[in-house]
């Protein structure tokens, strides 16, 4: 009798899917419900859901719908978004290395976005801008690609070819380099210390729309990009060699993965600073799910990294309420353990 | 499809590791490149499929493959590489079916005929019953026969294996060379492979061209290229080359000398 493994029929994966999407749903509405003034259920829906027909009953005054609307609405949304950015960017990367330790991150994006961002922030203090918005989402954005960039280039000269290895080598190069500049220009000017502690901490607790609309160009191009990568992704890893007999160029092909998850991870820490964990936790979770296509890796890791953003999200803004967590410290604290609990659960079963 | 190399030559970081190849295979022939370790039999198959640049000229059916698309190429020629990676996890019916993606647009995905194609793959190498399996719970023949399959599944006409033996006990290697054999025979596939096991290469390939420091060494039919002489020259073995009807050439190790007392106990 063959042993059919979890996560090898279509169906299943179908299934995972729709769960997927349900979580999803549950955690933006926790999202928006959740906080410190409370909102009423029916009311939320109501205000959500009126112009459908079928729903009656009262909606939320106008102080609770601007509360809705103007602050936790824009907080789930952005949550939804970076994390999907930064858990599919985190998938494409590890398909496109073969590496499952490669995060959004790998070369050099999160250095440079903090290059660029303290820059920002001590330039706003010095002028006449109010604490470094809006140069602060440009520059990080700015920063991460240039570290991309370098990272790249550094790379391709030393393997002649774009070779994973020589690729991962200059991207921990760069990210010391940038990383030794950043802290250079911190010093200069400590008075900035707080802001780009805070930043670098990860945070969504400023998002209004301005920072939706901001990033989804770029989150919605790549991320489809990198969907559709999903099969090619799976053939990179056969590796180079039989990537390369299939009539595929896997130097390019990286070069297009990298170009489009270097794109949602600047978009994504341009309006959300840093925030770790999501871009590993996430597909390696997915993966113990699914198996190791990333025809549904990838779509299901868009989709639970949202969740997981939004969840998290939900524990940095009422775990010390008032208070806020850093939202950074909230996806390494319950990510860590579950990631843990997760590969131990995956080896028992093998 | 048949082939044709013309003094290939190849050169990997400034130094020459494949130099002068010269000889043809007609369609539906096996070619067994022989060599020792480091001989440059891999860096061969590679240069011929187009992963790395040559020198010279490989012609396919008389093109030259340098003017071919790769994508095109691939849906012609298909090769195993020695060690092939496998993602944690995949199983048989998804690895197989990596072998549509010359046939499949970029960002398209399996139609139809790629199914049908992977399922005749899969029916005609006995795998049908493990396609749920992961690849890492088969056995070594198991796998040797999936590697296959997923270069059958590029509906190629002509097949490159590079050491398909390597790490199969005996009675698995002459299942996958019955195989290749096989494939050859019903399909027409030509096939080179680089074979490290002399005598098995005497008996599957009819023509071998040996390598020996980058050099073409030798090239004929098994009768030509396996001869003592040539097997201690190049190899630096001590053997002796036992003809059997109907399989072809044996060659067969012997010691170099008999320590005192030895011949005594016989």
């Amino acid at each position: 009798m063959t042993r059919v493994v979890p996560g090898s029929s279509r169906r299943r994966r179908v299934t995972v899917i729709v769960a997927a999407v349900g979580i999803v749903t549950l955690a933006s509405l926790a999202g928006l419900l959740v906080g410190p003034v409370s909102l009423d259920a029916s009311g939320v829906m109501h205000e959500l859901f009126g112009w459908l027909p079928l729903v009656s009953g009262d909606g939320l005054d106008d102080r609770q719908a601007t509360i809705l609307w103007q602050l936790r609405a824009p907080r789930v949304a952005l949550a939804c978004v970076v994390g999907a950015c930064l858990a599919v960017s985190g998938a494409a990367y590890q398909g496109a290395f073969r590496n499952p330790l490669a995060d959004p991150y790998l070369l050099g994006a999160a250095a440079g976005a903090g290059l660029g961002a303290t820059i920002a922030l001590v330039a706003g203090t010095g002028g006449s801008l109010i604490a470094g918005t809006p140069l602060l989402p440009i520059a990080s954005f700015v920063g991460a690609l240039v570290g991309v960039g370098i990272a790249y280039a550094v790379g391709g000269a030393m393997g002649g070819r774009s070779t994973t290895t020589g690729l991962v080598l200059a991207g921990v190069a760069v990210a010391s380099f940038l990383t030794a500049v950043q802290t250079f220009v911190q010093q200069q000017n400590s008075e900035t210390l707080r802001e780009v502690y805070t930043w670098i901490l990860g945070r969504l607790a400023t998002a209004g729309w301005g920072d939706v609309v901001l990033i989804l160009p770029y989150a919605v191009l790549s991320v489809v990009v990198l969907l559709l990568h999903g099969r090619v992704l799976d053939a990179m890893g056969l590796g180079d060699d039989e990537a390369g007999s299939l009539g595929l160029r896997p130097s390019r092909v990286r070069l297009a993965v990298i170009v489009a998850a270097s794109l949602a991870t600047a978009a994504a820490v341009a309006v959300a600073g840093l925030i770790g964990f999501v871009g590993i936790v996430v597909p390696h979770a997915v993966r113990l799910v699914v198996g190791a296509s990333n025809r549904w890796i990838v779509p299901l890791s868009a989709l639970c990294g949202a969740a997981f953003l939004v969840l998290a999200d939900l524990a940095a803004r009422t775990v010390v309420a008032p208070g806020e967590l850093p939202i950074g410290v909230v996806t390494a604290t319950i990510g860590a353990p579950f990631f843990a609990l997760l590969l131990r659960r995956a080896g028992r079963i093998t | 499809m048949n082939l044709e190399l013309r003094d290939v030559g190849v050169e990997l970081a400034g130094r020459d590791v494949v130099r002068g190849v010269t000889c043809s295979l007609s369609s539906g022939g096996w070619l067994g490149v022989l060599g020792p370790n480091g001989a440059g039999k891999s860096t061969l198959l590679r240069a011929i499929v187009g992963l790395i640049p040559h020198r010279g000229q490989v012609l396919m059916d008389g093109r030259d493959a340098l003017g071919v698309r790769r994508r095109d190429l691939a849906r012609h020629v298909a090769m195993v590489v020695q060690k092939p990676t496998v993602a944690e996890g995949t199983t048989v019916l998804e690895y197989v079916g990596l072998g549509r993606t010359p046939h499949i647009p970029y960002f398209g995905s399996m139609g139809r005929r790629d199914r049908e194609v992977v399922a005749e793959v899969l029916e005609s190498l006995d795998l049908t019953n493990i396609v749920a399996r992961p690849m890492h719970t088969l056995s070594g023949g198991e796998v040797q026969r999936v590697f296959v399959a997923r270069a059958l599944a590029q509906e190629p006409s002509m097949l490159l294996l590079d050491e398909p033996t390597t790490s199969l006990d005996v009675g698995r290697q002459q299942d996958v060379l019955e195989l290749i054999e096989a494939l050859r025979r019903d399909r027409g596939v030509t096939v080179v492979s680089a074979l490290h096991d002399l005598s098995l290469a005497g008996q599957f390939a009819d023509r071998l061209l040996l390598l020996h420091e980058g050099n073409q060494v030798a090239e004929g039919i098994p009768d030509e290229v396996l001869t003592e002489r040539v097997v201690h020259e190049f190899f630096g073995a001590s053997v002796r080359l036992v003809h059997v009807d109907g399989s072809g050439h044996v060659v067969v190790p012997v010691r170099r000398y008999i320590p005192v007392g030895q011949s005594e106990r016989s």
